[in-house]
């Protein structure tokens, strides 16, 4: 069969849509957020794909849950790359363990390497017997060479190479220091400082080190409080560890993370570290980048003599690494932490996985592949897509991009707006039509025949008429960061307008977010956050400011000297692409909390009065919750190994409520239905109700209209995430001066709901706000006032400030990489 | 309770209805042994101090020693209680580090130097690698490759784990075994002989030299004796070779609340405090179990060894199985037959 023929979709908002799909091509699926497509393209044609596929292994017999089309046919195999699969990976996940480099090192060290005595240190023969003391060594399993193994990791930092360190000198400085004096220099909130004076009330005069060891132990250990695995007690180490992670905060050096003084960041056990390979341990390969690995293993064969075994595994080895220097990813190492990746490296390293498997015959749904990418990088990708494709697979690309469209072979526009107004087909076939077709948005905005919004007030930051000068006027006012060293950044000095838009530009991994999250935001944290502790006005928003939240990831140090002019601005927010929240009851309304206004009105309803009921009961997480599955509306079904499928709760029907809840209706709809409505609907519904739609209505503005009230967060992509975290900042409708910092803030937008991102940027910067957007978007890059554009490379080839100046400036400047692209 | 005779030189048999037991109901325990546990090597059935049912299969019999795997860790529960009771051992709050000296602490230790006997019975000090994103378990492994296992030991309490949290540990044990060494100047095995198997006449186990620290002879088909570490101490946490005649023995020896014949081993409220009932349902070295009005106490280990004790009804069972990965819970035995075998 030449096509994937599917009849009758009619899943979500899709209007009982016929289609055919030709396989082994290039498509691309694309249309304005939330016209239909990802429900087209993941949850019909990916969930089919696979639900055939594992019911033809005999793995689950068809569950079917939802009335999603009449027939399908001509479906295979399916395989996703999602965002949000792989932004949440976890610290311990690195470059080579995700492409299973390591445990291939890992069974070429077991099998061929050469131990080292335990007595004297003599490489000892082949019989394992040490020439010089006796002594007979046993082999190792490849797990001994595996930081994530309990047998290979060390046993001082549990293979994470670093470790969280709490400076007893500097935490107590003096033997006659007390408890107090203690918590008075960490610096607690008067929430906390209350709970310790109350908890270790005998103790806050005594001198620290004369407490006896079990209570020091808790004060900074914290003890363990129930069976269940998380709760642990209050304590010093769990308040650093949220400050580090979510404030970024300085702390004066009392809790630092430390390179592992035992493996010294090596991470593995002392055992792995005794077995080298041309002289070389497994964790010094891992600390290599992908170049000089792939340059020491080239020359292995010469230093070792390997058995056929050994060769074989060395072979496939060095094909993988070539295949990642050829995906430019030669410059990372294999013990790079994931979630310490660009997007754009991210992209290219689940690519080449997929790649490197050579199957064919599949079908490969693509999620936004060219999130995080600069212009001048996509090309690489696009013929890693093609090549994905050459190898007789059909790959469907869920994307808004321009170069991407432009690539594809076959395009589906599926709209022709959002919502109720989306889910039909409005086009279907090649480029040229598309750029034809009025009916389609994109083809409209592709064509030029749709406009992009021109900014209200453009701005005109003079470079003093030199654009090599590379002055800021005087008259503008400036946050300026001096010498910042942060990751990969060069000694950067560099000044950022206020009241302006100002981009940062570069390709991936040029240190765009080593300058802004990890340098300006800590900063103007650590600024603010004083303020606000010592009782002074400002504002410190960035997501969340529970220091109760923890996480093991990597905590960046930020170096830089100093920053100035934060006196300019009355506060800051950070509207990032992290994920709201991993918890399936948290939603956008509970987010941006109109949750509770909402269950309010429910319980002031006359049914309601009756029964008592109160706005508690209206909530799936407490009262009102169905009490057979607890609220989750679903049931969940491990299959073993990764695979899981979901199914809806047999009593509630996924409605996650009781009955006694469901029974109480306003405006003929209960709490259920209004969790159902999509974000337009509901700013119709409680059109009587400013209290409940200001923040909705901003939501609407923003393209996010589509969006379900009750949508669980952790099913958002980032970049919706990021625009709800945006809505619920700009809804709360502060006095101006405020500077907003976005990450790419363009994710998952069609060029139609772009034009809207950028009037509602430009309103913000018209009511005397700033803004800092890290975007790679040229449209976003072209609308701005002024651009930093860091570069020139990535990784260590990068830090440095190659450009800067107004978009037109750096159309003219000859150092620039992204003024070549600007419109 | 008052016993007509003590079984220290010979268990004495008797008839299941006359200590009140149903012996058709026991006929059913052997079919059920037969048809689905066939990695038990050995069982006794005590009621009343005298076995109404003992068998033995796979060309076993009652003079055979097992390699009981954790069952070793109630021995070693029993040892450190009757070191407290002769003074040895202050009390079950003493640091386990006061007992190693030699061991050089770094000044942010202060977890690792909390960590109580206390804490090593009852499974609740620290240890490092069970955190839950990693496969966590225990190196067993990695532990006999070392040349100092003690020190490896102490060197991965504390580090990340929380004190307090039930984590059950196998190295925390041994360093119990340690314990009993430094506090008593002999090697667990040898207090073992001298204040816990001599009088209550289990068979005194001799030294066994350690050919090597090889899989087999650590966890395997070697392991003979009861085994001890390069260092000389008696392994804490498995490694104890007994018969199934001895097993029971020890259960009856808790039965009694630590009296035997006119000497009181172990004393009696070393054992309450041993099996009294808690939210992790683990005593020192004991699994609690309270189901059906039932309260019972049991040593256990890999491969489905079992000492069981049910005070309320003067029962002891003890199974020796081969040990293997995985194995049928014993339970079902005790649910379908052993109990409903009991005539009030």
């Amino acid at each position: 069969m030449k096509n994937i023929i599917i009849k009758g979709a009619r899943l979500h908002n899709l209007k009982n849509i016929d289609i055919a799909i030709p396989k082994n091509e290039l498509v691309v699926a694309t249309g304005i957020s939330g016209s239909g497509k990802s429900s087209l393209v993941f949850d019909i044609i990916f969930e089919e794909g696979r639900r055939q596929y594992l019911q033809s292994l005999g793995i689950l017999a068809g569950i079917e849950e939802e009335d999603k089309f009449d027939s399908i046919s001509g479906i295979g195999p399916t395989i996703a790359v999602q965002q949000n699969i792989i932004r949440q990976s976890s610290p311990r996940s690195t470059v080579g363990s995700r492409t299973n480099i390591l445990n291939m090192l890992a069974v070429l060290f077991a099998g061929e390497g050469r131990i080292a005595c335990s007595y004297c240190g003599t490489p000892v023969g082949d019989d394992l017997t040490c020439g010089k003391c006796g002594n007979i060594e046993e082999r190792f399993p490849a797990s001994y060479f595996s930081y994530n193994n309990p047998n290979g990791m060390c046993i001082k930092c549990s293979g994470r190479g670093a470790y969280f360190e709490i400076d007893m000198q500097k935490l107590v400085p003096e033997d006659s220091t007390t408890l107090q004096q203690v918590l008075d220099a960490v610096g607690l909130t008067p929430g906390y400082m209350r709970l310790f004076q109350r908890h270790y009330f005998n103790y806050l005069a005594t001198p620290f080190y004369e407490i006896p060891d079990e209570v020091k132990e808790e004060i900074i250990y914290g003890h363990n409080l129930s069976k269940s695995r998380e709760k642990q007690s209050s304590c010093l180490t769990k308040i650093f560890q949220g400050r580090l992670h979510w404030h970024g905060e300085d702390t004066s050096g009392i809790y630092t993370w430390s390179v592992c003084s035992e493996c010294h960041g090596y991470r593995i056990g002392e055992e792995a570290r005794r077995v080298l390979l041309a002289g070389k341990h497994i964790g010094e390969l891992g600390k290599m980048t992908i170049h000089e690995l792939q340059a020491f293993l080239d020359d292995l064969p010469e230093k070792e003599t390997l058995l056929p075994f050994g060769h074989n595994l060395l072979k496939e080895i060095l094909r993988k690494t070539s295949q990642l220097i050829k995906s430019r990813l030669g410059h990372l190492s294999l013990y790079r932490e994931m979630p310490t990746l660009s997007g754009g490296e991210i992209q290219r390293l689940f690519l080449n996985s997929h790649l490197d498997s050579r199957m064919d015959s599949l079908i490969y749904i693509l999620d936004e592949p060219t999130v995080g990418l600069h212009e001048s990088e996509k090309t690489e990708l696009l013929k890693s897509i093609n090549d994905l494709k050459e190898l007789g697979n059909t790959v469907i690309v869920v994307e808004h991009d321009r170069n991407v469209i432009e690539m594809a072979e076959h395009i589906i526009d599926i709209g022709p707006k959002a919502g109720i107004e989306g889910g039909q087909v409005t086009y279907q076939g090649d480029l040229k039509g598309l750029l034809q077709c009025n009916e389609s948005i994109t083809g409209q905005y592709l064509s030029g025949k749709a406009i992009m919004p021109v900014r209200s007030r453009c701005q005109i930051i003079g470079l003093n008429e030199q654009i090599n000068k590379k002055t800021i006027d005087k008259a503008t006012p400036c946050l300026t960061i001096r010498h910042a060293r942060t990751n990969n950044l060069k000694d950067v000095t560099v000044s950022f307008p206020l009241g302006v838009l100002v981009g940062i530009a570069g390709v991936s991994g040029s240190g765009k977010s080593s300058l802004v999250s990890d340098t300006l935001v800590p900063l103007l944290r650590g600024y603010f956050h004083d303020r606000w502790e010592n009782g002074r006005t400002g504002v410190v928003e960035n997501g969340n400011d529970d220091e109760d939240e923890s996480d093991e990831s990597m905590v960046v140090e930020a170096i830089s000297d100093k920053l100035e002019g934060v006196e300019h601005i009355s506060g800051f927010a950070e509207v990032s692409q992290a994920p709201i929240g991993r918890n399936m009851n948290s939603n956008p309304v509970s987010y941006i909390g109109i949750w509770d206004k909402i269950r309010k009105v429910f319980a002031a309803q006359t049914e309601a009065i009756q029964q008592n009921l109160s706005a508690g009961h209206f909530s799936f997480n407490s009262k009102g919750a169905c009490s057979v599955c607890g609220g989750s509306g679903r049931e969940t079904l491990w299959l073993g190994g990764n695979l899981k499928i979901d199914t809806i709760c047999k009593e509630c029907h996924g409605k996650r409520f009781n009955d006694e809840a469901l029974s109480v209706r306003y405006k003929d709809k209960n709490i259920f239905d209004v969790l159902e409505m999509s974000v337009s609907e509901s700013v119709r519904f409680f059109a009587d109700k400013p209290g409940i739609i200001s923040t909705l209505k901003v939501m609407e503005r923003i393209g996010m209209g589509y969006i379900k009230l009750g949508q669980p967060t952790p099913t958002l992509s980032g970049g919706e995430a990021q625009r709800v975290k945006l809505a619920k900042e700009i809804g709360k409708r502060r006095k101006g001066n405020i500077l907003y910092v976005m990450d790419e803030p363009t994710t998952g937008l069609s060029l139609y709901d772009t034009a809207k991102l950028i009037q509602l940027l430009d309103e913000l910067i018209t009511k005397g706000n700033s803004v800092i957007v890290i975007e790679h978007d040229p449209v976003v890059l072209s609308s701005c006032d002024y651009i930093i554009e860091l570069g020139p490379g990535g990784g260590v080839e990068g830090g440095r400030l190659i450009a800067e100046g107004s978009p037109q400036a750096l159309k003219e400047n000859q150092k620039s990489i992204t003024g070549r692209y600007l419109q | 309770m008052k016993r007509d005779y003590w079984p220290t030189e010979e268990w004495r048999t008797a008839d299941p209805a006359s200590v009140g037991m149903d012996p058709g109901k026991l006929s059913d325990l052997e079919l059920m042994v037969k048809s689905q546990y066939p990695n038990i090597n050995g069982i006794a059935v005590v009621r009343s101090g005298y076995i109404v049912f003992e068998r033995y299969y796979h060309d076993h019999g009652p003079l055979d020693t097992h390699n009981v795997a954790s069952v070793t860790k109630s021995f070693i529960s029993a040892l450190i209680g009757i070191a407290i009771d002769a003074r040895l051992i202050k009390s079950v709050d003493q640091k386990v580090l006061s007992f190693f000296p030699e061991y050089v602490l770094d000044a942010s230790d202060i977890q690792k130097r909390t960590i109580t006997i206390r804490h090593l019975l009852t499974m609740t000090a620290p240890i490092a690698w069970k955190k839950e994103d990693t496969t966590g378990y225990e190196p067993l492994d990695r532990l006999r490759r070392q040349r100092n296992w003690v020190m490896f030991i102490i060197n991965i309490l504390g580090r990340n784990g929380q004190t307090g949290r039930f984590q059950y540990s196998t190295v925390g044990t041994h360093l119990l075994s340690a314990i009993i060494t430094h506090a008593t100047g002999l090697c667990a095995r040898e207090f073992a002989n001298e204040r816990l198997f001599r009088p209550i006449g289990i068979n005194e186990i001799p030294d066994h030299e350690m050919k090597s620290f090889l899989l087999d002879d650590v966890f395997g088909k070697n392991v003979s004796g009861w085994i001890k570490d390069p260092q000389g101490y008696t392994t804490g946490g498995w490694g104890l070779t007994i018969t199934v005649r001895d097993m029971a023995r020890f259960g009856f020896l808790y039965l009694n609340r630590g009296k035997w014949e006119d000497n009181q081993i172990v004393s009696k409220g070393w054992i309450d405090e041993s099996t009294a009932m808690n939210s992790n349902k683990y005593g020192y070295l004991w699994w609690l179990r309270d189901e059906g009005g039932i309260f019972s106490y049991s040593a256990l280990g890999a491969g489905g060894n079992v000492i069981c004790c049910i005070p309320g009804k003067d029962l002891v069972v003890a199974i020796a199985s081969k040990v293997v990965m995985k194995t049928r819970d014993r339970w079902p035995l005790f649910e379908k037959c052993i109990i409903p075998a009991l005539i009030e």
